[in-house]
């Protein structure tokens, strides 16, 4: 990182760097739920910081054939831009991504947007306190940073002894390459999580050959997605609060899910139940239903819906190879038992890094270490999912443990929004340059949340998922219901935080 | 945690050693920055020490206004000096620590200064605590002291007088006393170098004016302060004496960090200006370049009695701020043909210093002779003297060049004690040809 130091208390005349109360790391949900909520409170003293052309995050990038949300339209979007004209139950990636773009030209988000600007790091000034943020179009200094990169922005790529050698096509699902044409093709994929359930059918009718490579099964409930009929879209248009009661209706449906991930017996009885028949129902061949039958409780993994997934690769072009991997070479994938299949392209399902934040290795706190170095010895910790002691004045949303494994991360992402917004407010009020976390009172917190998680299903489900990170913690998943989640970030807490205000630094020097 | 953790910080512009005095100051009683609301009473063993004490007494509604007081006692932890001072909250409404920490900022000419207040509120504090914020309280009025700190050492105030625009700041000297300094042209270091101009007894820095302005212009950074007690400052805890006034001018010279400034000393000044060079060689050695002495002496300045009443005399303080008189009174003290506004300038410093202040000043060079310790200062200087000069005999002044190893002795014909005043473009010449 090469940020030049400002000279301490030296204001720079000529060469100042632009400076923003607030900046905002990337323009997908989080970003762009930011900005939105600034705007309408009247604060325009901020600016989105964006690696790419568009808004949209994980919604404008991940463009797979057949991405779509798992969650309703009416709850898996903002709760102040409600659209009446969601064309299904779900939301497909090309409509959520419209959607988005439509928020940041409806409430005037794209001037505040530098596009093209990846942050390349972020460094706290404790002498000044603030953020000196480095992007790769310019330098800049920020009182609050917050970030809004999400956790399903870097892609996993396997370490698989010569994958690198392979002659073929190789890609990520997020990076899925539309110019390369699969008709009639060889394809492997590998992996068979949420990227890969909602892809695999819609290319298994046009590919020759289709081998999925399964490393451990997954929970498949039935997807009950139905168009929203005129009717419908008619109800939502013009009965007053319908639209609102259904969305509401949904989240709250589904806080009951939270109730019972935390109950693994319950769960292998009510939800786990309801799947084993979905399988039963889907899969009559009791040699392949065993192979996708988990041997873990519901929840553990993602838990994930799909209608087309089961008879897709019941298809005659389709294998289902259950055999790990041992090594793909210039033309073929050969499995642990030694079979060679020839194959023209591989496509990589295998997620997301998702155990930590990769935005962590370029913000730098207060001692000059970055959030990764922060969280090396103990893995991801944050207070209430957004703040983390040792870096005053930054703000994640989407944090540590508020992933869900049961609702909309848009509820999650609002919740974060107000605390953001009553913080700022709070800052501003009291003339505060900088709040900084407790260190005991994170610790404590995350004791909470630690506790609640060991008789989760996440952590007491027999599973290795992408929610555990390599200490055997569990970073991601928020244990508790929304309404907890929201509840408890309602007010900006100044008691668990180090305040502090600066005053002169501005001052023009006497000479 | 229930309690408060709070780091308020600011930025003074003037030098850490400068805030460190003026902190060490208002922990011990000083009062004269965070008033209203807090005030502080030193214990037997002073707070800059370790395991000295302070007791500090919040007013929230002002030190003369009712309601409850919060008083509690700071007992000092670590200190370094200059640098910083950590204290336990031992006793009273707040059980907890606070740190002072000072550091230099933008190349020690300004001071980053903190205060990290960690603390429980106790008894009535708690109480208290229920109805009112304690928190922003706190920052409120440690923000404003901050500020008042600022106005008064950092004096980031921008003037214009009429030897132009001027930066107005305030010196503390080390026995307490507060300092007006101006300073025009440019910065210390960025211009043709520093002057330091040092104004003569019952006078003050507008003095200086003609000279202030013809140096500025010639690209100098001109300094010109009241010497204690005159114009706009204050006095300090010790009396007024030769080397106090040398260190006064010590005290100066730091602020501004001045480096191989010439000094000019008018009159008193001049015995100011030589005191210092006598007795802070060391400092003079990087500090000091030149010397300018104006209607000076180095010895026979045995003000007899009857003048010191005289300047302590209230009818003769009256008579001065009558114009017409007191010109008339001081006429002799200028050459003849001398300007009707030099005069008028005159008269307004001298009837402008209290008579007590003239009274202390006139007396303190009783005994005075620097002409051995002139013998080892080094640098070159200029005397100049008026053949018309009826305060200061101009052989006095020869006796000052004939101390000095590397002086040269001029005198200026027809031409008073106010040299200043009355040939300011003279003696702005002499001091740009030191510097």
């Amino acid at each position: 990182m090469t940020i030049t130091d400002s000279a301490p208390g030296d204001v720079r005349t000529g060469g100042r760097l632009p400076h923003v109360r607030v900046a905002i790391i990337g323009a997908g949900f989080s970003g762009l739920g930011m900005a939105i909520r600034l705007l309408k409170s009247g604060k325009d003293d901020f600016l989105i910081f964006e690696r790419a052309g568009e808004v949209g995050g994980t919604w404008r990038d991940n463009t797979y054939p057949g991405a779509e949300c798992d969650v309703a339209a009416l709850l898996y979007s903002f709760s102040f831009a409600q659209p009446t004209d969601w064309q299904s139950t779900y939301g497909k990636q090309p409509e959520l991504y419209d959607y988005l773009r439509d928020c940041a030209d409806r409430f005037g988000v794209r001037p505040y947007i530098r596009f093209h600007h990846e942050l390349l790091g972020a460094r706290w000034d404790e002498n000044l306190r603030r953020w000196h943020i480095e992007t790769s179009q310019g330098e800049y200094t920020a009182q609050v940073l917050v970030t809004g990169s999400g956790y399903l922005s870097d892609p996993v790529v396997p370490d698989i002894k010569g994958l690198s050698g392979f002659q073929g096509k190789v890609f990520h699902s997020s990076t899925w390459d539309h110019d390369y044409d699969l008709t009639g093709k060889r394809v492997a994929v590998i992996g068979t999580g949420a990227s890969a359930l909602q892809f695999v059918p819609k290319i298994q009718p046009r590919v020759g050959r289709l081998d999925i490579y399964q490393r451990t099964p997954a929970w498949i409930g039935p997807k009950n997605d139905k168009p929203n009929g005129r009717f419908r879209q008619w109800l939502f248009r013009n009965v007053p609060g319908y639209q609102k009661f259904r969305r509401g209706y949904n989240q709250r449906g589904r806080e009951i899910l939270s109730f019972i991930f935390a109950r693994p017996a319950m769960a292998e009885k009510t939800v786990q139940g309801m799947m084993v028949k979905h399988l039963n129902k889907s899969v009559p061949d009791p040699e392949l239903r065993a192979r996708l039958t988990p041997d873990f409780t519901v929840g553990c993994k993602r838990m994930l819906f799909s209608n087309t997934y089961y008879p897709a690769i019941q298809q005659p072009n389709v294998e289902l190879v259950t055999d790990g991997i041992a090594e793909v070479r210039a033309n073929s994938v050969v499995t642990a038992d030694g079979r060679e299949r020839e194959v023209d392209a591989i496509i990589l399902g295998t997620g997301f890094r998702a155990t930590d934040r990769p935005v962590a290795q370029r913000v730098l706190g207060a001692a000059g270490t970055s959030l990764a170095q922060a969280w090396q010895a103990d893995g991801m910790t944050a207070y209430r999912g957004t703040t983390v002691a040792g870096f005053p004045n930054l703000f994640m949303l989407l944090g540590p443990n508020t992933t869900l494994g049961h609702s909309s991360q848009t509820v999650m992402i609002e919740s974060q929004i107000a605390y953001v917004a009553d913080a700022l407010e709070q800052m501003e009020k009291r003339g505060l340059a900088s709040v900084a976390v407790h260190a005991d009172a994170q610790q404590a917190y995350n004791e909470t949340v630690q506790k609640k998680l060991q008789t989760t299903v996440w952590n007491a489900g027999s599973c290795a998922s992408w929610y555990l990170d390599d200490h055997g913690r569990n970073p991601s998943i928020w244990p508790g219901s929304t309404a907890q989640f929201r509840k408890q970030l309602k007010r900006f807490d100044l008691a668990a935080y180090q305040l502090a205000t600066v005053s002169g630094a501005e001052y023009a020097q006497p000479h | 945690m229930s309690g408060y953790d709070i780091i308020d910080t600011t930025f003074i512009d003037t030098s850490p050693d400068v805030v460190w005095k003026e902190l060490v100051a208002e922990l011990n009683g000083g009062a004269s920055w965070w008033v209203p609301k807090n005030t502080f009473e030193p214990g037997d063993v002073p707070p800059e020490e370790v395991g000295g004490e302070t007791t500090v007494t919040v007013h929230p509604k002002g030190m003369d206004k009712g309601g409850p007081k919060l008083r509690f006692t700071a007992r000092t932890r670590e200190v370094e000096p200059g640098r910083r001072l950590a204290a336990d909250y031992v006793s009273g409404a707040f059980i907890g620590t606070c740190e002072f920490v000072l550091e230099p900022a933008a190349g020690g000419r300004r001071t980053r200064l903190s205060m990290h207040f960690q603390a429980e509120p106790q008894g009535i504090a708690r109480l208290l605590g229920k109805v009112a914020d304690i928190g922003v309280e706190h920052t409120t009025a440690t923000r404003a002291a901050f500020a008042r700190l600022n106005q008064l050492v950092g004096g980031a105030d921008e003037v214009t007088t009429e030897a132009g625009r001027a930066v107005r700041r305030t010196v503390r000297t080390g026995d307490g006393a507060r300092l007006a300094v101006d300073v025009y042209g440019p910065p210390p270091g960025a211009g043709a170098g520093t002057v330091v101009l040092v104004h003569g007894w019952a006078a003050g820095r507008e003095v200086w004016t003609g000279v202030a302005g013809r140096l500025a212009g010639l690209g100098h950074t001109v300094v010109a302060y009241d010497q204690r007690g005159h114009g706009e400052s204050t006095l300090g805890s010790e009396p007024v004496g030769i080397e106090r006034l040398g260190a006064d001018l010590a005290d100066v010279l730091a602020a501004v960090d001045a480096k191989d400034a010439v000094v000019a000393g008018h009159s008193g000044g001049g015995f100011a200006a030589m005191a210092y060079a006598i007795g802070h060689a060391e400092d003079a050695a990087t500090r000091l370049r030149g010397l300018a002495l104006l209607a000076t002496a180095a010895h026979d300045q045995e003000t007899p009695d009857s003048e010191v009443k005289l300047m302590g005399n209230p009818v003769f303080s009256w008579a001065l701020r009558r114009a017409a008189l007191g010109r008339k009174m001081l006429a002799k003290t200028m050459g003849p043909g001398v300007a009707a506004d030099a005069l008028e300038a005159n008269r307004r410093l001298f009837a402008a210093t209290p008579g007590q202040v003239r009274a202390d000043y006139f007396r303190s060079s009783r005994g005075m002779d620097l002409r051995e310790g002139l013998r080892a200062v080094p640098v070159p200087a200029v005397v100049l003297a008026g053949t018309a000069d009826t305060v200061i005999d101009p052989d006095l002044g020869e006796a000052v060049a004939d101390a000095l190893p590397n002086a040269s002795y001029e005198r200026l014909a027809d031409l008073g004690h106010m040299l200043p005043l009355e040939a300011p473009e003279r003696v702005a010449e002499a001091i740009a040809g030191l510097a």
